[in-house]
């Protein structure tokens, strides 16, 4: 019998040979567990069982496959340090624009675009603001587009929302809806947010932006083609005079080798890309 | 020189005291790279604990970094809010973003288990003190691809539960000797 992390390993390499997905960057153990819960909910018997009908073009399969490998973890507010920064330092800027357009690549379910809509709206930017949030996870593009999530996942907005240093949760309280075991983001919010389909590794720019956030995805990837796709993808994304935000796991040097890139202070990757 | 090219310590609650009892000390020479994932969850602790290593012990200390290599006479710090990962055959480091792993970030047992294929055998994994049961897991995992596995004795850990987790998945391993872990580590090695 085959070892479930080498069945693992093999499923990833047919489903890169078969998609435009790279799984084989990803953590082995956190994938055979997903690999596993799959054999599980769709009752398959074996990894080998898998195998068989994703080679004999089962793809229907495939695609529920790449759906449950993909990461869809997101935090509101995430490091908070960002979310400071944004507010005293970048958002002033950009309040000289009357249209102004915002996109966070691999937004997942929506997390970071709504948290960004909310401070926009403490600055009286959301309703000049048009946020655009892409991810490769079809499911978690749907999810995004209901702006609800779990009642569970409030006391994280709040704790969050309160480590930036608002005193009062006023905004945020005017920004959302509790119902039953769901909190939704209010209409003026959500009206803002589009959400869509988008492959980092595949897919072009979507135009220019003021503000391109692509924060803890680029880690999934290989060092070139990190590189590759700041490059070649994200500055190009960004108006001159604009911003890009990366994660804090993100160790790119922009602007050591890119004359027209400025890292506005050391420990945040937040850039300005000069006119 | 070492048999070992790379020391892989995890723990939660007290662990910090093992490290430092089996570093501290006069320099050392040739002292292969350690990588210490400890579950802190915010950026300010690992900070600080980092600055209070530093100061501490005689090598340097750091944060890892996306990327990097791991060197010789360097004790490197988990990240707070990823799990860490080694690659490049446990040459350099990897920051991997998700929820928490068997309810733990970072995870112990990924970190361990990134470093399982052949560089097992030159990897000593030491499981410190903890109040959960992480790091078992990879531990064994470490220990079934020839890496050196050694715990810190419970009866001396304020919290148990991990290293008599990772007594019980473990079929060899080392306890090492309350009082006197800077000697074992250097015998060891």
């Amino acid at each position: 019998m085959v070892e479930p992390i080498v069945a693992t390993e093999l499923i990833l390499l047919l489903v890169k040979r078969l998609t435009d997905y790279d799984f084989t960057h990803y953590s082995l153990p956190v994938l055979q567990r997903r690999i596993e819960a799959f054999l599980k909910q769709n009752r398959i018997d074996s990894y080998s069982a898998l195998l068989t009908r994703l080679l004999n073009g089962d793809n229907e399969l495939l695609q529920q496959l790449i759906q449950s490998l993909t990461i869809t973890y997101s935090v509101f507010f995430r490091d908070t340090k960002y979310f400071e920064r944004l507010h005293y330092s970048v958002l002033p800027k950009l309040s000289i624009h009357a249209n102004i357009k915002v996109w966070s690549l691999g937004c997942s379910t929506g997390e970071e675009i709504y948290s960004l809509a909310c401070l926009f709206k403490i600055n009286s930017l959301l309703e000049r603001t048009r946020f655009l949030g892409t991810d490769i996870n079809e499911n978690a593009i749907a999810s995004a587009r209901t702006g609800a999530f779990d009642i569970e996942r409030l006391d994280e907005l709040q704790a969050q929302f309160k480590a930036i240093g608002f005193e009062s949760s006023r905004s945020l309280i005017d920004s959302i809806s509790v119902v039953d075991d769901k909190f939704s983001f209010n209409e003026d919010i959500t009206k803002r947010c589009q959400f869509s389909k988008h492959n980092v590794v595949k897919g072009g720019s979507l135009g220019r932006m003021h503000l391109v956030s692509c924060r803890n995805l680029l880690i999934y990837l290989s060092r070139d083609e990190q590189i590759r796709i700041v490059k070649e993808l994200l500055i190009p994304s960004v108006e001159p005079g604009g911003y890009l935000l990366l994660g804090n796991a993100e160790n790119i040097q922009l602007e050591l080798d890119m004359p027209n890139i400025k890292k506005l202070s050391s420990g945040i990757n937040i850039f300005q890309v000069m006119e | 020189m070492s048999r070992f090219k790379r020391i892989l310590i995890g723990g939660s609650a007290g662990s910090i005291a093992l490290v430092e009892k089996l570093l501290s000390g006069s320099p050392w020479l040739n002292l292969p790279p350690i990588v210490y994932a400890c579950h802190i969850m915010d950026d300010d602790s690992v900070n600080r604990m980092c600055e209070l290593l530093a100061q501490k012990l005689p090598l340097n200390v750091s944060i890892a970094t996306p990327g990097g290599d791991l060197v010789k006479n360097n004790l490197y710090l988990a990240p707070a809010g990823y799990h860490i990962l080694l690659e490049d055959s446990g040459k350099t480091f990897r920051y991997f973003d998700d929820g928490p792993f068997l309810s733990s970030k970072p995870s112990i047992n990924l970190f361990f288990m990134s470093c399982c294929g052949r560089e097992a055998r030159s990897t000593l994994a030491i499981i410190g003190g903890g109040a959960n049961s992480d790091g078992a897991e990879g531990i064994r995992a470490l220990s079934l691809r020839g890496a050196s596995c050694a715990i810190a004795d419970p009866e001396y850990c304020q919290f148990d539960m991990m290293p008599r987790a990772a007594i019980n998945a473990l079929d060899e391993f080392q306890i090492i000797p309350h009082s006197s872990e800077r000697k074992w580590l250097e015998k060891t090695l």
